[in-house]
């Protein structure tokens, strides 16, 4: 009997697959959205500001027109990672709102580079403030503002929401820590058995979303169940 | 739909106020 193991991967047939969109650990990697990165590529003729002035070597106006360029990317890098945090919010049915409200803080910082950039172009400080007021306006109008409360369980407030949010956090991840850690045996049975078992214990955590009174009824599976 | 289009347009109008303003600050430096 030889120890060698038969060659497969995860598209090979037989092989174990992700039950189909209902995993957790099986969601695809989505692409930021292509405003997003527009948002990144408009302040770009700053940077030629920048340039022009270390080429005649004007320090203050180099410096200023980069802080402007930092506080636009800087904004939009936060309104693309609030977009994906509100994503991840809106997937799940019981979620925390994002820590830090990053979309706002984005606005924030476009109202606030495009006051600065239009000053340095030489208008009044009332229209540069003006402009940047309603860069900002435009800016939650078209991307929202982040979520801001806790959702889905019912009936559960304060720290009983906090406590249930938790569990249900930790199980998803002790769940994906199973299935990475199988998936590293190279051991295609095992594989599949423990797909299967994520699968269901996938399913008992999104009973448990919709209704944490599921909470009592799955410890009591478990204790039962486990060997 | 009607939210989206409005999400649309407010954004070409951030987009296009976030690019003439760089434009404008860059082109004031570049101008002697």
């Amino acid at each position: 009997m030889s120890g060698a193991r038969r060659y497969g991967g995860a598209h090979s047939p037989g092989a174990a697959r992700p039950s189909s969109g209902a995993g957790w650990s099986a969601r695809a990697i989505r692409a930021p959205s292509i405003r997003a990165i527009l948002l990144h590529a408009a302040p770009t003729p700053l940077l030629l500001g920048v340039l022009w002035s270390l080429a005649t070597a004007d320090a203050p106006r180099m410096l200023a027109l980069g802080a402007t360029w930092i506080a636009l990317t800087l904004g939009a890098h936060l309104t693309r990672t609030g977009l994906a945090a509100a994503r991840a919010y809106d997937e799940h049915a019981t979620a925390r709102p994002p820590a830090f409200p990053r979309k706002l803080s984005g606005a924030a910082l476009t109202g606030l580079g495009v006051g600065a950039a239009v000053t340095l172009g030489g208008a009044a400080p009332m229209s540069a403030g003006l402009f940047g007021a309603v860069a900002a306006g435009l800016h939650v109008l078209s991307f929202g503002v982040d979520p801001m409360r806790a959702k889905g369980v019912n009936g559960l407030e304060g720290a009983a929401l906090d406590a249930a949010i938790t569990r249900i956090e930790t199980a998803r991840a002790l769940i994906g820590d199973m299935t990475r850690a199988a998936a590293g045996f190279g051991d295609r049975a095992l594989e599949a058995r423990v797909a299967r078992l994520a699968a269901a214990a996938e399913e008992v955590v999104a009973r448990i979303e919709r209704d944490p009174r599921e909470l009592r009824r799955a410890r009591r599976f478990l204790s039962v169940y486990r060997p | 739909m009607g939210g989206a289009v409005t999400r649309g347009l407010a954004f070409a109008a951030l987009f296009a106020i976030v690019l003439v303003a760089s434009c404008d600050g860059a082109i004031a430096v570049m101008s002697p």
